[in-house]
């Protein structure tokens, strides 16, 4: 199975660069439709005393549609003629936009996506990120705008049993098959060692079954599991990252293939994620 | 809008692509079903899932020793009991274990036991970590967490689609499919988890019970279907209104005149106090006895 249709999520204006780069490698790598979202929120509808002049609200509204009209402006300016089906939508509503999003991704296979720009106020005009994985039942690549740019070289699967990153590495198969190198790493204490092994030895078979080829890792945990990662990812010069994640309280908190990290709220290379 | 499964494969076996990659795996790799005694008609279908989707077949033997209810019991008492317990469920077993090697005769991507003294919903889970697709059926009568893993435990724990089988000697051809359709995160997971069942059918129905405004069901039903058919899949959106039937048992009309012999569907509910609680749609599927139904969560 491969990808056949590719969901970006544009609403974060001037963040697009990663997005676009990873949407036009994997669209032409699986020949696949590009379905373009962007969702807007009025600001003052969310962070209001309940009574905020209607005027205000009409007026952001205005302003936020502009914004909106002027994404879609640039991603029809930088579709190429002959390319493959692409297609627009979006919405200026008091939807939450991560539930917006998720909705119009219905048919996607995956859901590409920028990494969260600061600011809490943002946040709540925009897409939560976290929000959004929780909602998609999709797998949410986020391509950050600026440092490793998706290039489908080598992939490192951040392993640890539970049902997100099973969900992530049966989601990224696709991902996983295109890439010339792919590692599965995992962190287990002293006493796990040789259960560890065992484990990451299942999913090595598991994944040669669909003709992935994998190297396997087993690093012993010495406490500081998001910084050791973060080397090894940087060692590998991996150009993907593979995670299940649980979102808390609103990005502040991930946990990323078992390790709590703050990778996604800056990550310098793409991170697939599923929920 | 392309629609041509042909292409991608062409696409993938280019000169680029490393020899091993070659292989393209159109379906599930491994096929996971708990084996016992008492249910041969499980452990048929899925062996005829694993022959037909070229899977390998991984059994499980589980059972664990219920604790002896509390009561005035002695120490000497109490390992009469799991002696005598751990006998009985390792001739279970090893009688599992039999049954599963004569159905592995045969099979083109070869078989793998797996036995622990455990409770089979755990066992299960951590054997499902290399599987694709778990076969389960309801079992008959009485659910024993110590002898049996439910349907409904495992769809919720594994992170894995769960196919339940219905009582009885049924065979499952899927030729035609519903997918019940709902704007939630678990029918998005079935929608991409039921693939390969949806890839061989003959043709598959997305089927979404309307609610007040049935234009935007028929809205989000092509779009589900149209998005299925770039997988090559012969899908079709049907909308309906809500009726006096609940929706459980308007899918289950549906799908009766449509002939589907298997559905599926996202698991709604979640876990509580070691309970499951589900919502009205997965129950009155896990109800019926005539279908197969494919649960993703």
């Amino acid at each position: 199975m491969s990808w056949r249709t590719l969901a970006l999520d544009l609403s974060p204006s001037g963040h697009s660069a990663g997005i676009l780069q990873a949407t036009d490698l994997l669209a032409d790598r699986f020949d696949a439709t590009v379905l373009a979202l962007a969702a807007l929120r009025p600001v003052n509808s969310v962070a209001s005393d309940g009574y905020t002049a209607g005027e205000l609200i009409a007026l952001e509204r205005e302003k936020l549609t502009d914004q909106l009209n002027e994404t879609q402006a640039a991603f029809w300016a930088q579709v190429v003629p002959g390319s493959p089906h692409r297609e627009w939508r979006g919405c200026v509503g008091f939807e939450p936009p991560a539930s917006w999003i998720a909705r119009e991704a219905r048919g996607a296979d995956v859901i590409i996506a920028a990494p969260p720009a600061g600011g809490i106020l943002r946040g709540a005009s925009q897409v939560n990120l976290a929000d959004l994985v929780m909602a998609a039942g999709r797998p949410v690549l986020i391509a950050p705008a600026e440092g490793r740019a998706l290039a489908l070289a080598t992939a490192v699967v951040a392993w640890k049993d539970t049902p997100e990153t099973r969900r992530a590495l049966s989601d990224s198969l696709p991902l996983l098959r295109a890439c010339e190198r792919v590692l599965v790493v995992t962190i287990a204490p002293r006493s796990g060692q040789e259960a560890a092994h065992a484990e990451i030895s299942q999913i090595g078979d598991w994944l040669a079954r669909y003709g992935v080829a994998s190297e396997l890792q087993v690093e012993r945990a010495h406490g500081d599991d998001a910084n050791r990662l973060a080397t090894i990812i940087a060692d590998m010069d991996a150009d993907v990252i593979v995670a299940g994640a649980y979102g808390r309280s609103r990005m502040r908190e991930w946990i990323l293939g078992g390790v709590t990290c703050d990778f996604l709220l800056n990550p310098d290379r793409c991170v697939l994620v599923s929920h | 809008m392309t629609d041509n499964p042909e292409t991608t494969i062409a696409r993938e076996a280019a000169p680029e692509t490393r020899v091993e990659s070659r292989r393209e795996p159109d379906g599930y790799a491994a096929v996971l079903t708990h084996v016992q005694r008492d249910a041969p008609e499980r452990l048929a279908c899925a062996r005829a899932l694993a022959q037909r989707f070229g899977a390998a077949l991984i059994g499980v033997g589980a059972e664990a020793i219920p604790p002896l209810a509390a009561g005035p019991a002695t120490g000497m008492v109490q390992a009469q009991w799991i002696a005598a317990g751990s006998q009985a469920a390792e001739e279970n077993m090893r009688a599992a274990r039999e049954m599963f090697e004569t159905a592995c005769a045969g099979l083109q991507a070869g078989g793998e036991w797996q036995a622990s003294l455990d409770l089979p919903v755990e066992v299960m889970t951590r054997a499902s970590r290399a599987a694709d697709l778990i076969v389960a059926s309801a079992p008959d009568g009485a659910a024993n967490r110590y002898r049996d893993a439910r349907p409904s435990d495992l769809a919720l724990a594994t992170g894995r689609p769960v196919l339940v089988a219905p009582l009885g000697e049924k065979v499952l051809s899927a030729q035609r499919v519903v997918l019940a359709w709902r704007d939630t995160r678990e029918a998005r997971r079935a929608m991409v988890d039921a693939l390969p069942f949806f890839r061989r059918a003959e043709a598959v129905l997305v089927l979404e019970v309307g609610g007040p405004r049935l234009e935007d069901a028929h809205r989000r039903c092509a779009d589900v279907a149209s998005a299925l058919q770039r997988h090559g899949v012969r899908a079709e959106p049907s909308a309906v209104a809500a009726s006096r039937r609940t929706e459980g048992e308007e899918i289950l009309t549906q799908s009766w005149a449509f002939g589907a012999d298997l559905i599926v569907a996202g698991a709604y509910g979640h876990s509580r106090l070691g309970e499951t609680i589900f919502g009205g749609v997965t129950r009155a599927l896990l109800s019926q006895h005539a279908l197969f139904v494919l649960l993703s969560h």
